[in-house]
C-alpha cells in the first residue's frame, strides 16, 4: 500500500468527501499512476481514505492509500499528482504505508470564529453539560458535546477567537468541529473557518 | 463583501467557488478584454453544456481576452447575495461582471429568459438595454433561441445569430478597434452579417445565421473544466456532427443547425484522447442530433472501443435512432454498458409519424426490439409528443397500443424466465411550435386540451409494465408563447420577473400563478401566441433572421404534413431547403452526404 499525504485548502474545501474521492480517482488517471482497480462490474481504483473530511473544513495532513500494479518512485507519484490537481489540493508526501487507518482515534483541529472572544468560549465551555443535535444514520441524536471534547483551549485572535480542539475521530467515535462551532455560535450569520491539523492514535501520539 | 464569506451558508458552495481543474485564471492587468460568459441556469446545468466549453476555450486561447463563467445562483445564494450586496461575479476572478467589457448570454431554452433578467439585475445592471449607460458592458446573446430574438429585444444590446466559433472573436476585435466605445461598436456590429442590434437594425436587412464550414478544422478544446461537484453530464462530450439529414417537421434543431456536417473519426479520436488525458473522465458521450446517421459509425465505434475498453471508459450514445440500429453495433456497445433501449417514435400511429416526417415504421421498431430483447435488454424508454398538428384521439390511443404490443412482443420472445420482466416507460411531452420549422404556423393545443389528451392516454394504458411520465403542460404553454413571441413579450417578461418568476424550467420554482397574473396585467393571452394559427402570408417576428431554410421550403413541408405525406431525407434527395445559399454547395452536397 502506498500512503499519500495531502492538504485540502482554499476552494477545494467546498468538495464533499464523495467529490474528493471522484477528484482523486480522476487525478490518478490523469497522472497515469499504475493504480490497482477493484474487481467487479463497475471497476474503480482501489482507494482508502483515513477519515472523511466534511465539506467546509480544511485539511493540513490528510491521507489516502492506493495499491499499485507496478512500482513507481514515490517522488514521481508526488510530482505527477501535483501537476494535475484542482486549486487547493497538494500532495506533501508519498510513502509506504506502515500502519492501519483503524488505529486513528482522534484529531486536532483549529476553529476560528469571527466576532467571538476567548472569554465567550470559556463561558460556553464552563457549562457542565453542552447538548447538541447530531444527524446520524438513525436520525437526529442528542449528544453531550462537553464530554465528547477531549480538550479545548481558546485564545483571542484578530477579529475573533481561535480555538484549539482535540476531538474523537475515526470509525468508533467521531465529533465534527462544525457541530462544536454550531453549538458555540448558533447564529448562522457568524463567519468561521475550521482546519483539521493532524490525526492521533489511541495513545494520543501523532498518526 | 467577498463572496467566499457566503459559501458555507449555501447548499452547493462548489457551484460558486471556482478553482476547478482547467478553469482559466489570468492576470487581469495583462488582458485587454474581459468577457463574462453567462449561462442563465444553475451551475450543474451550465457545466453540462458543450457550447459554453467550446467558446470558453476559443476566447481564452487569446492572451488579450479573459473569458469567465457566470451562472444563475440558486435561490439560497441569490438571497444572500442580495442581502449582503454581493454583485454577480465571474467564477474565475470573483470580480463583479458589471465591470467587464462583455456580458454574454447563451439562450438554450425559452424558460431561461427570466434568469437573464435576474442575472443582469444581480450584476447591478439595469435589465432594459435602453436604461444602460455607455460605460456599462455590452450585453450580447447567442444560442438556438436567438433565431427569434424579439422577446428579448428590450434587454439585449446585440444578438449574434448562429455558430459563434468565428463570430465571437470578430466581435471582440471590433470592440478593441472601437476602443470600448459602445455606441460606435454597436453601430458597426449591426452591419456585420450575423449581428442584430434591435435598437438600430433596419428590418429590411436580413441577419444571416453564421455557420462553421469544416468541423474538423474548427477549434475544439483540448481541456475541459472538471467541476469539483457532480454535475448532470460529468463526462467528455464529443460532437460528432452538426445538423441532421432527417427533417422531422416539428424539430427546430433539425432545421436551424443545417447543413449536415460530420467530423472525421481520426480527428475525433485525437481529440478524445487529449480530453480523456486532460480530464481523467471515465465516460465519453457522443453528441449529435442523430448519431446513427454518422457515415462511418461502425469504423468509429471500433476505434472508440479499442481506446475506451482497456481504459475502463464508458461510452454513451444518447441519440441513436431506431431505424438503422444494427445488431452488430448493439453488441459492440453492450460490450461497454447498457441494458436499456431508448426510442423516440414521437407519434403513436404510422399516419401521424408520416405527417411529422418521422420516418420510422413499426417494422423498424419491432426489429430493434427483437435485437435488444434477444440481447437481454429488459427496459424500453419511449418518447412521444401530444398535440402534434393533425393529431386525433386515434393517434393518442395508438401510443398506448404500441407500448402494449411491445410488452406482448417481449413476453413472446423473451429468453430468460423470472425476474421483473419488461418495463416500458413512456415520456410524454407537449408539442411546441417553433420558428423555422414547417410547423411554425401551427397552433399549440390549449391547456385544457393538453390535460384531456393526457388523461385519454393515461386511461388507455392498462398494463402495469407500462409507466407514463408527463408534465402538467403549463411550462409547455409558456414555452409556446415565447418561442413564437414578438417584441411585445418584453413587457410580460419584465412584469413576470418583477413578480418573482425565475428558474421557470424548474418545477419547484415555476410559478404559473404569477405568470397568469402578469399576462392579465399586460393584456397578453396565450391564445394569441401559442394557441394561434399564424398565417402563411403574415409577417413573422423572426422574419428579420435568415436561418438558411427558406419560407417556401417550410410551406411545402407544412402542406405535405396536412396530407400525411413524408419527404425523403437529405441523403436520399435534396429538397432544396435553401441552406446551400448560406454555406455553399461544397458543404451541403447531397451526393457527398
Amino acid at each position: 500500500m502506498i500512503r499519500i499525504t495531502f492538504k485540502k485548502q482554499s476552494t477545494a474545501i467546498y468538495m464533499s468527501h464523495l467529490d474528493l474521492m471522484r477528484c482523486m480517482t480522476r487525478a490518478l488517471s490523469r497522472a497515469q499512476i499504475p493504480v490497482k482497480y477493484t474487481e467487479g462490474f463497475n471497476p474503480h481504483p482501489y482507494l482508502v481514505f483515513a477519515a472523511p473530511l466534511a465539506l467546509g473544513i480544511s485539511g493540513e495532513r490528510e491521507y489516502f492509500e492506493i495499491k499499485l500494479t507496478e512500482p513507481m518512485e514515490h517522488d514521481e507519484i508526488k510530482s505527477r499528482l501535483n501537476a494535475t490537481f484542482p486549486q487547493g489540493i497538494t500532495v506533501t508526501e508519498v510513502c509506504e504505508s506502515d500502519s492501519d487507518f483503524n488505529e486513528i482515534e482522534s484529531a486536532h483541529y483549529t476553529l476560528f470564529v469571527e466576532g467571538k472572544t476567548a472569554k465567550d468560549w470559556e463561558d460556553f465551555f464552563s457549562a457542565e453539560e453542552i447538548f447538541a443535535e447530531k444527524k446520524t444514520k438513525r436520525g437526529m441524536e442528542t449528544v453531550n458535546v462537553k464530554t465528547e471534547i477531549l480538550s479545548a483551549s481558546a485564545k483571542d485572535a484578530e477579529g475573533g477567537v481561535e480555538i484549539a480542539l482535540h476531538l474523537p475521530c475515526g470509525n468508533r467515535r467521531n465529533l465534527s468541529p462544525l457541530l462544536v462551532q454550531k453549538t458555540f455560535a448558533p447564529n448562522e450569520e457568524i463567519f468561521y473557518t475550521a482546519t483539521r491539523l493532524r490525526f492521533c492514535d489511541k495513545t494520543g501520539a501523532d498518526f | 463583501m467577498n463572496p467566499e464569506r457566503l459559501l458555507l451558508r449555501v447548499k452547493n458552495p462548489a457551484w460558486y467557488s471556482g478553482g476547478e481543474l482547467n478553469s482559466v485564471v489570468k492576470d487581469k492587468a495583462t488582458v485587454k478584454t474581459r468577457f463574462a460568459f453567462c449561462f442563465p441556469d444553475l451551475y450543474d446545468v451550465a457545466m453540462s453544456h458543450l457550447g459554453i466549453k467550446i467558446l470558453y476555450d476559443i476566447l481564452n486561447r487569446r492572451d488579450d481576452i479573459w473569458c469567465e463563467r457566470v451562472c444563475m445562483p440558486a435561490p439560497d445564494m441569490e438571497a444572500l447575495m442580495r442581502e449582503k450586496n454581493v454583485p454577480l461575479f465571474g467564477l474565475e476572478s470573483r470580480d463583479p461582471i458589471r465591470d467587464f467589457d462583455f456580458v454574454a448570454f447563451t439562450l438554450q431554452y425559452e424558460l431561461s429568459y427570466t434568469n437573464v433578467l435576474g442575472m443582469l439585475d444581480l450584476a447591478g445592471l439595469p435589465v432594459l438595454a435602453a436604461e444602460r449607460s455607455d460605460d456599462m458592458p455590452v450585453v450580447i446573446a447567442g444560442g438556438p433561441c436567438t433565431v427569434n430574438p424579439e422577446p428579448l429585444a428590450d434587454f439585449i444590446d446585440l444578438f449574434n445569430i448562429g455558430e459563434g466559433e468565428e463570430t465571437l472573436l470578430q466581435l471582440v476585435d471590433l470592440w478593441q478597434e472601437c476602443n470600448g466605445n459602445k455606441k460606435e461598436f454597436l453601430q458597426r456590429a449591426d452591419r456585420l452579417e450575423s449581428c442584430y442590434v434591435p435598437a438600430l437594425h433596419d428590418k429590411s436587412v436580413k441577419v444571416r445565421r453564421r455557420i462553421v464550414k469544416d468541423l474538423d478544422s474548427a477549434p475544439y478544446p483540448e481541456k475541459l473544466i472538471v467541476p469539483n461537484a457532480k454535475v448532470i453530464h460529468d463526462r467528455v462530450s464529443m460532437e460528432i456532427m452538426r445538423g441532421c439529414i432527417r427533417g422531422c417537421r416539428f424539430c427546430q434543431a433539425g432545421m436551424i443547425y443545417r447543413p449536415f456536417r460530420q467530423k472525421s473519426p481520426e480527428k475525433m479520436m485525437e481529440q478524445i484522447k487529449k480530453l480523456c488525458e486532460s480530464t481523467g473522465y471515465d465516460e465519453v458521450s457522443l453528441t449529435s442530433l442523430s448519431s446513427s446517421d454518422y457515415d462511418r459509425l461502425p469504423e468509429f465505434a471500433d476505434l472508440l472501443l479499442d481506446y475506451c475498453t482497456p481504459r475502463k471508459i464508458n461510452l454513451a450514445l444518447p441519440s441513436l435512432r431506431i431505424d438503422n440500429f444494427s445488431k452488430e453495433l448493439l453488441d459492440k456497445l453492450q460490450a461497454v454498458r447498457g441494458a436499456s433501449l431508448t426510442f423516440a417514435p414521437e407519434a403513436g400511429t404510422q399516419r401521424l409519424r408520416d405527417a411529422i416526417n418521422k420516418n420510422i415504421t413499426e417494422e423498424h421498431i419491432f426489429n430493434s426490439c427483437r435485437i435488444a430483447f434477444e440481447g437481454g435488454c429488459d427496459s424500453v424508454k419511449l418518447y412521444f409528443m401530444i398535440g402534434l398538428p393533425t393529431e386525433t384521439d386515434e393517434d393518442i390511443l395508438g401510443i398506448a397500443d404500441l407500448a402494449q404490443r411491445i410488452v406482448d412482443f417481449y413476453y413472446q420472445i423473451r429468453t430468460k424466465k423470472g425476474g421483473r420482466g419488461l418495463s416500458v416507460t413512456i415520456s410524454l411531452s407537449t408539442f411546441v411550435p417553433k420558428p423555422f420549422t414547417p410547423f411554425q404556423w401551427e397552433p399549440q393545443i390549449s391547456m385544457d386540451e393538453i390535460h384531456r389528451r393526457q388523461r385519454l392516454l393515461k386511461d388507455a394504458i392498462t398494463s402495469r409494465k407500462i409507466r407514463l411520465n408527463y408534465h402538467d403542460g403549463k411550462t409547455s404553454v409558456m414555452e409556446g408563447i415565447f418561442s413564437r413571441g414578438d417584441r411585445k413579450l418584453g413587457k410580460l417578461l419584465l412584469c413576470a420577473w418583477k413578480k418573482g418568476c425565475q428558474l421557470d424550467a424548474w418545477d419547484e420554482h415555476f410559478r404559473y400563478d404569477l405568470w397568469t397574473e402578469a399576462m392579465e396585467e399586460c393584456g397578453i393571452r396565450a391564445e394569441d401566441y401559442a394557441g394561434r394559427r399564424y398565417d402563411y402570408d403574415e409577417e413573422l417576428p423572426w422574419d428579420v433572421i435568415d436561418c438558411g431554410v427558406s419560407k417556401a421550403f417550410l410551406v411545402r413541408e407544412a402542406k405535405l404534413a396536412q396530407e400525411s405525406k413524408t419527404s425523403p431525407n437529405c441523403k436520399e434527395k435534396c429538397l432544396g431547403c435553401g441552406v446551400r445559399k448560406i454555406c455553399g454547395g461544397d458543404v451541403c452536397d447531397p451526393d457527398n452526404l
